[in-house]
């Protein structure tokens, strides 16, 4: 318990708004410590389902369906006894939470043989699985899995799926917003929500699974173009501009990425989350560059694009509303 | 009152323990000043947009040099860029630096060195190698980031450098003397000289950590998040080399693995020995995760290692959570930034 803590506390019973003892901070792990972790667990999770198929020779949909409920329900189990038990078995829990989430989807798409349904199925099992996880790892990575399952459902719902976008005509700018909107809008406005209730629900029991969906919601946020349109996003030197004179709207959707990774920063600034805040700048970064591989102009003109960009912020840099540190309130 | 890198979840943990309504959790959040001031947000804008117009100027005038090539002529393309950096250099000395003006001006100046010495080679065809102009830049551009005493020029600054370290050991440069006198100038030694990349970060990494305590300024130039990509990128480095010659043994194993293994040591030494930063001791067993499963790839047949890999993914890491997890919650106290 930090004085900090104490002086704050000290602080409010001044003020009449508590009263008793502080409790116990709740245990927190540092983001790198949640990355690893995380990062560990998805890849154990991939090879065990890809274990269960080679080696168990997991073929019908059954067998995923009953891996699925198996797998989930111990791992969410184990999730829970980890409060008491310590690290080790909280990342059991995950490993077995995210196989079993696999599996379900895996069962879903051998049962449907379709695209879009399984993501739709993906999207609902994710968010519906989030309450019930107890693990702030678990609720980022499935806040993360939901929003990608949920713009690749929106955007091949409506664009067609991208082995075809090659041959297809290319959609008007209308249809490139509107797709991008729906992709995008509804993850913004939660974010946005979230943040700006923060004072209705922080004294809630929801408040830790709002605080990790927000954090899967910004980082959603800051890779929104790779994550919308993962060929072209990690592929961007494929990507390229139109030469042959056509006109592809969809070199916009980088740039309207680049205003949400930029509200996504300004978010993670305000819940002082330096971490969330450097995610967020990189994903400002891949987003510029991505716009200026797919914008389809002169080396020129993106030139005097950017020196009049550069020189737009450097004025306002010089000549923007200087800051007057004032003192602590309290 | 501040209380600083108090976890936004204690804040809700107190504010539940209370019931604290709407008003009450606003009040705790105004008392911990978990939120930016107004004047935060505009020293934060202010930063952001002088780093991004410089950046966004500095490029411009290379893409602009870049469109008009053909245009201009040499004498052009020369002047042109040394204007920008004679003009840098004089804002600098207007408006020195702490100052954002003069910052942002040395950090252009950076960035324009950078962009002549490329026009000097290419103009004067001096038969200088891409790794050799990197090298030139950051070397000549020392003097610049020093002045500036700026994280963002000190990040510039180390791109730049390791651009010029991973040319250099990581892509062949032709028959270089260093590589030629070493005998490593064979394909079958890639892996031996992209392990030396290792060690000017790991050096690096060493010398601003011992001098940030000291020197405030040095802290300033070098804050912990780049003290820490610096080691990262090492370690990244000796992994990759190490992760190499286990797959792909072809002899080195014994050059390469045994620096690694003692770069390693020597790291969790300093960092119990600081008790400071647990980010280094979570690096080292990240690495030496990656390095098992290069082992695992390499000794155990492939459906074994379908079953084996998962397995040791898990218990690799939840051990390394185990065990070092609380020791990171200590270290850190309650300042983690989640």
């Amino acid at each position: 318990m930090t004085t900090d803590r104490l002086q704050l506390w000290e602080q409010l019973k001044l003020e009449g708004l508590a009263s008793g003892g502080l409790g116990a901070a709740p245990d927190s792990s540092p983001w790198y410590v949640s990355l690893m972790l995380g990062v560990a667990a998805w890849v154990s999770a991939l090879l065990a389902l890809l274990a269960s198929v080679v080696l168990l020779h997991f073929s019908v949909g059954e067998q995923f369906g009953l891996m699925a409920v198996l797998w989930t329900g111990s791992g969410i189990a184990l999730l829970h006894a980890a409060r008491t038990a310590g690290a080790f078995v909280a990342q059991l829990g995950l490993v077995a939470v995210l196989a079993g989430e696999g599996a379900a989807i895996a069962f879903f798409a051998l049962q449907t043989e379709a695209l879009q349904p399984t993501l739709l199925f993906s999207v609902i099992l994710l968010l519906a699985l989030l309450p019930l996880l107890p693990s702030a790892t678990a609720r980022v990575l499935n806040t993360l899995g939901a929003c990608t399952c949920w713009v690749l459902l929106v955007s091949w719902a409506l664009l067609g799926e991208p082995r075809d976008w090659r041959d297809a005509q290319t959609p008007g700018l209308g249809l490139a917003l509107l797709v991008w909107a729906l992709c995008w809008l509804p993850v913004l406005g939660a974010a946005l929500a979230i943040v700006a209730n923060e004072t209705q629900w922080m004294a809630r029991s929801a408040a830790p699974l709002l605080r990790a969906l927000l954090i899967g919601l910004l980082v959603a946020l800051a890779l929104a173009t790779p994550l919308s349109n993962p060929l072209a996003g990690l592929l961007i030197w494929q990507g390229g501009a139109i030469s042959d004179g056509s006109r592809s709207w969809l070199a916009l959707w980088p740039l309207l990425s680049l205003f949400t990774a930029l509200i996504a920063a300004g978010l993670a600034f305000h819940q002082r989350s330096r971490s969330l805040l450097a995610v967020c700048l990189f994903g400002v970064l891949l987003h510029v560059g991505h716009f200026y591989l797919q914008l389809g102009v002169g080396l020129l003109v993106k030139s005097l694009v950017m020196l009049l960009v550069g020189a737009g912020l450097l004025l306002a840099a010089r000549y923007g509303r200087r800051p007057e540190i004032t003192e602590a309130r309290a | 009152m501040r209380a600083r890198g108090l976890a936004r979840s204690g804040l809700d943990a107190m504010a539940a323990q209370v019931g604290l309504d709407a008003a009450g959790s606003a009040r705790l959040l105004e008392l911990a000043q978990a939120r930016p001031a107004p004047a935060e947000w505009d020293a934060a804008l202010r930063q952001f947009a002088q780093i991004a117009g410089v950046l966004a100027v500095g490029f411009g005038v290379v893409f602009f040099i870049a469109a008009n090539w053909a245009a201009l002529s040499p004498g052009g393309r020369l002047w042109l860029v040394q204007i920008l950096f004679a003009g840098s250099i004089a804002l600098a000395l207007w408006r020195p630096s702490p100052r954002l003006l003069g910052r942002g001006a040395l950090l252009l100046a950076f960035i324009g060195a950078g962009v002549l010495f490329a026009l000097f080679g290419q103009n004067f065809q001096t038969g200088a190698d891409v790794h050799e102009l990197f090298q030139l830049w950051a070397l000549l551009g020392l003097p610049l980031v020093i002045a500036a005493r700026w994280s963002a020029s000190t990040a510039a600054w180390l791109l730049v450098a390791n651009v010029a370290i991973a040319l250099y050991c990581g892509w062949l440069p032709g028959q270089h003397p260093l590589w030629q006198a070493l005998g490593l100038l064979d394909d079958d030694a890639a892996a031996l000289r992209l392990s030396f990349g290792l060690w000017p970060n790991l050096l690096l990494w060493a010398l601003a950590e011992a001098g940030a305590a000291r020197w405030p300024a040095l802290d300033e130039a070098v804050p912990l998040w780049l003290r820490r990509l610096l080691l990262l990128v090492a370690l990244a480095y000796g992994s990759i080399a190490a992760c190499w010659v286990i797959v792909d043994s072809d002899g080195l194993a014994a050059a390469v693995l045994p620096p690694f293994l003692l770069a390693c040591a020597g790291i969790v030494a300093w960092a119990l020995h600081r008790r400071r930063d647990p980010l280094p001791l979570f690096a080292v067993a990240a690495a030496a995760i990656v390095l098992v499963c290069a082992l695992l790839i390499e000794a155990v047949d492939d459906e074994a290692l379908l079953a084996i890999l998962p397995l040791w993914l898990l218990l690799a890491s939840g051990s390394t959570a185990s065990v070092l997890l609380p020791l990171a919650r200590r270290w850190e106290g309650e300042s983690h930034d989640h």
